[in-house]
């Protein structure tokens, strides 16, 4: 059973690796190899959801050491050793993101089912990209974490960068740069807590429950501006990494420009490692450091907020305007997370989370009208639902979700974060709140301008949703209904590891 | 320390400087059976020059295994040449990275036409310069081994004598050269006239007691010399030669210059500047910090606009060197002598891994660019279906200098940032990781290249003669083992005795 972490994690990397002794030609055979190494995945995942203990605690964890240095500096005219582990593991926080993964890859390869051009090469880095993703969320080790987090990169460079729209070079390349500095934040600020947990305890490991260990008990002994130098880049890296206000340029572009599978895996998962950072590294190590900047880190949120949402009001894109949707959802994340309450950090995972399944559904269905219309342009559109009813309502639905309506999980997502929010920043939340109103403009506009009214171009044969895409759409809806009206199922796994870290803050 | 004159004999000689006696002495042997041999029977000279590398190698290896007690560390004449291990891993480097140069010389000079004989006796020459450099412990030892090194470079970068710009590349190597020589031997003439010795041993005790008295003068000396040994490194502002000696000059010879004659320049360096001015080291580390950011920025923002594949390995470099002066950069703050070895370790282990992938992207970069008949990043365009083996090699090459995961170049890194942390000189850990984002541009531009497709159907296909895939396959060996187990290549650097046991 503990192998299973591991099995999860490699076996799209086994895929890839087949993949390249296939030939090229042989494009569904390809494709075929792809679709099962993801839904193993996603069956190991659900395996883990089974046979998950939900007290809170890391399990199903893989300890292994891999590099091991006996003097990696010297303290007190004694070298202190350095080890790096091959160390996995699952709590309720990381099992989420898992399951997240596994659902949105296996879906993203079915919507991928159209790719025809360098087949082969496409889902190598395709499936490469997901083992990376797998390797972030059950990494226990900061170092394999960073490698994991580095795989992530290359593989999404050349998915945008080859199969992306017109100006694909440009934007794989500003992703790149971007991702990049936010790589070298989060690698400086890992080395940074690494070299201060081993400074205390004598010996310099990079898992990440002794780091978090030896700054709860010996963090006295580092030094306040070395904690919050670390801390700031840190952070620093994460606004980056998440494309918060004022670094997120790079998202709408690498959405405006990938192909829609691309777009779901961007929005669903890869956008989602940032927070993840947030809450295991900055809550988990830091959290001082967090309630000491909480009121700038939250008012940062709420200028995410409104931002985003404002200026998706005047996105003319479909691509663009969820992207800057994100940006404002997102910034209830950094909200939520500022007040250091339970109620907070609980509705900051719900939000990434439910911001991750609805990126994924909202992306495959942008994806999906594209292709038939030929565009994703709002204004170009119109009155599209009478051609495509199926679509056009699964896109009402995904859209009213993501504004948060009762019963699907933005809206508890909401609800929780600013219940935890408002204890603390009353006037900030007060604020935040516009986004939600605002998002209700904006989504609600777009759809109607986008549905509804006068058909604005003639879809000659346009065909309505097929069998295969109705099972990313209805998969996805269905999680995010069985969200938003039992949340339970999410909290239960969650709940108990939140505990234990809000705990640690003492707030 | 130095006790009167010491009387030469063979053997005494021979015990110190034993790898260097053999190179010497083969270049010779091979010197004179070039004059006897006919044409077609000198394709053979090459491997005779990797034979007396590997014998010189197991040599320097002999003698980093004998060397155990304080009573083993061997010199020649009062600490003018030492036997120790710093200079015998640098050796170890520089006999690779010569061995694996003519190794890709073996495939390059049946393309073009180059006087083999010549080319493979000044190249061991060379590498008996840098040699020198690596082990002496007197200034004017240095000096003569950096002239070594630095005439047979010049001779081997513009031995294409009908190609204009191995000539342009040659001049300007020269004309920089001449000037850096100078400057070093006027810096170095200013710690003989104020301490008068030439040894630096000695001399590092009169510096200590004269420093207050002549700081400076002190200071103007190691300005100079940083400026001297600068040019060999390629440190910003001392650059400028770089780029077009490396496009000028045969490619084989391209990758020794940025690899085994870099190498030889942070030796000296190291040796040098740490050595007599160590003590003070707090009042002019920002020089060196300065310099190293200089170099990391200006190199890598160089290299974004080049076109010419050369030209873009030679801004690289450049680059490359400002990482490897970050760890003499760190020393200003840290306490210790662990430190200092700490330091060492750092800066040798990323030598060692940047000498064998430059090798191997060189190697590779001969192999395209002759192919293709001109040295334009165009010339990579759909290297992956005309070879899906070179392709692979180059991109783990060009990511382990950009410095991805479970690449060598990132443990490099990753070590150096290391010794930066531990100094608290977060932000220059920063900006030296910023500077490799700046180079994912072009790095990750020239991989693009390779992967993307071919317009014109079909390819023909590349094919990799037998040495210069053993070339590439060591590389990349090496490249990608020593990414995913340091430790291997570590463990051999946490166990010399750098200064000799007792140092």
């Amino acid at each position: 059973m503990n192998s299973l972490l591991i099995a999860i994690t490699l076996l799209p990397l086994i895929g890839s690796l087949i993949i390249l002794f296939v030939p090229g030609s042989a494009k569904s055979q390809i494709k075929g190899i792809a679709l099962l190494a993801t839904l193993l995945s996603l069956a190991g995942a659900l395996a883990l959801l089974g046979g998950f203990d939900a007290a809170g605690k890391m399990q199903f964890q893989v300890i292994k050491d891999w590099i091991q240095i006996p003097a990696a500096f010297e303290q007190n005219r004694m070298p202190v050793p350095l080890r790096i582990g091959f160390d996995l593991g699952i709590d309720g926080l990381s099992l989420p993101f898992v399951l997240l993964t596994a659902l949105v890859s296996f879906l993203s390869v079915l919507a991928s089912w159209r790719v025809d051009y360098r087949t082969k090469e496409y889902f190598f880095w395709f499936l490469l990209l997901v083992t990376g993703l797998f390797g972030v969320f059950v990494s226990l080790d900061l170092f394999l974490f960073f490698l994991f987090l580095e795989l992530t990169l290359i593989p999404m460079y050349f998915l945008i960068g080859i199969w992306g729209g017109e100006n694909k070079r440009k934007v794989a390349t500003k992703f790149l740069i971007y991702r990049g500095f936010a790589s070298v934040g989060i690698l400086v600020s890992f080395l940074g807590m690494a070299y201060a947990a081993g400074y205390t305890s004598g010996s310099m490991s990079f898992n990440m429950l002794q780091i978090a260990d030896a700054f709860k008990q010996a963090g006295e002994m580092i030094p306040g501006d070395y904690r919050m130098w670390v801390f700031a880049v840190l952070f620093l890296a994460i606004l980056i990494e998440e494309a918060f206000f004022p670094f997120h340029t790079w998202l709408p572009d690498a959405h405006e420009q990938s192909s829609s599978a691309v777009s779901m895996i961007l929005g669903g998962v890869l956008m989602k490692v940032g927070a993840y950072v947030l809450f295991r590294i900055g809550v988990g190590v830091l959290p001082d450091m967090i309630a000491a900047f909480g009121t700038a880190i939250a008012v940062l949120g709420v200028i995410n907020i409104v931002y985003g949402a404002m200026v998706a009001l005047v996105q003319k894109d479909w691509r663009r305007l969820l992207a800057f949707s994100t940006i404002s959802h997102m910034g209830i994340v950094l909200l939520a997370v500022a007040s250091m309450t339970s109620a907070g950090l609980q509705g900051a995972v719900f939000m990434t989370i439910s911001s991750g399944l609805l990126s994924a559904l909202l992306f495959f269905l942008v994806g999906a009208i594209q292709h038939r219309t030929g565009t994703a342009r709002i204004d170009a559109m119109g009155g599209i639902s009478k051609q495509l009813p199926v679509l056009s309502g699964f896109l009402l639905a995904g859209a009213l979700g993501s504004l948060g309506l009762p019963g699907m999980s933005g809206f508890v997502s909401e609800i929780v974060s600013f219940m935890g929010a408002f204890q603390k920043f009353p006037i900030l939340s007060a604020i935040g709140t516009l986004g939600i109103i605002l998002a209700a403009v904006y989504l609600l506009w777009a759809m109607q301008r986008t549905t509804f009214g006068p058909p604005g171009m003639v879809l000659e044969g346009a065909q309505d949703a097929t069998a295969a895409e109705y099972v990313p759409m209805v998969l996805l809806l269905a999680i995010v209904i069985l969200i938003g009206v039992y949340p339970a199922i999410l909290g239960d796994i969650m709940n108990p590891t939140l505990t234990q870290l809000v705990a640690k803050i003492g707030g | 320390m130095p006790q009167g004159i010491q009387r030469l004999d063979f053997l005494s000689v021979w015990n110190v400087m034993g790898p260097e006696i053999v190179l010497v002495l083969g270049g010779f042997l091979l010197l004179t059976i070039d004059l006897f041999m006919k044409k077609e029977q000198k394709h053979i000279l090459p491997w005779l020059g990797i034979l007396f590398f590997a014998i010189a190698g197991g040599m320097v290896v002999n003698n980093m295994v004998r060397l155990q007690t304080a009573e083993q560390l061997q010199h020649l004449s009062g600490y003018l040449y030492v036997l120790d291990d710093f200079g015998n891993i640098f050796k170890l480097i520089f006999l690779v990275g010569a061995a694996l140069t003519l190794l890709m010389s073996v495939d390059y000079t049946k393309h073009v036409n180059l006087p083999r004989g010549e080319y493979t006796y000044i190249l061991m020459f060379g590498t008996v310069g840098a040699m020198v450099m690596a082990s002496s412990l007197d200034l004017i030892t240095i000096f003569v081994g950096l002239e070594l090194l630095s005439i047979a470079s010049y001779v081997l970068v513009g031995m294409r004598r009908n190609y204009a710009k191995s000539a342009e590349g040659a001049m300007k190597y020269l004309m920089i050269g001449a000037v850096g020589t100078a400057l070093t031997l006027y810096g170095m003439s200013f710690v003989y006239g104020l301490t008068g010795t030439t040894n630096i041993a000695i001399a590092m005790d009169s510096v200590t007691a004269m420093w207050e008295q002549f700081r400076f003068l002190f200071l103007l000396s190691l300005v100079m010399m940083l400026a001297g040994f600068g040019i060999k490194i390629s440190m910003v502002p001392f650059h400028m030669w770089t780029p077009d000696t490396y496009e000028g000059a045969p490619t084989p010879i391209t990758a020794f210059l940025s690899a085994v004659s870099k190498a030889a320049g942070f030796a000296m360096l190291f040796r040098v500047i740490l050595f007599l001015y160590s003590n003070f080291i707090t009042e002019w580390y920002m020089i060196v910090v300065v310099l190293a950011i200089l170099t990391m920025v200006i190199g890598n923002v160089a290299a974004l606009s080049q076109q010419n594949m050369k030209r873009l390995m030679a801004y690289s470099s450049i680059a490359q060197a400002g990482y490897l002066l970050v760890p003499i950069a760190v020393l200003g703050k840290a306490q210790g002598s662990v430190n200092l070895l700490q330091s060492m370790t750092n800066l040798v282990f990323y030598i060692g891994i940047y000498v064998v992938m430059t090798m191997g992207a060189f190697a590779i970069i001969s192999l395209v660019t002759r192919d293709a008949g001109n040295e334009k990043i165009d010339a990579f365009r759909g290297l992956y279906q005309r070879s899906p083996y070179l392709a692979i090699a180059l991109t783990v090459f060009l990511l382990s200098m950009a410095g991805m995961p479970v690449t060598a170049g990132f443990f490099g890194k990753f070590m150096i940032i290391l010794g930066a942390v531990h100094t608290q000189s977060l932000w220059l850990a920063g900006i030296m990781f910023a500077a490799s984002v700046i180079s994912f541009y072009y790095y990750f531009g020239v991989i693009r290249v390779i992967f993307s497709k071919e317009t014109d159907g079909i390819e023909p296909r590349l094919q990799t003669s037998a040495s210069l895939s053993v070339v590439i396959g060591l590389a990349l060996l090496v490249t990608v083992g020593l990414g995913v187990v340091p430790d291997v290549f570590l463990d051999v650097l946490a166990q010399l005795k750098w200064f000799g046991p007792t140092a």
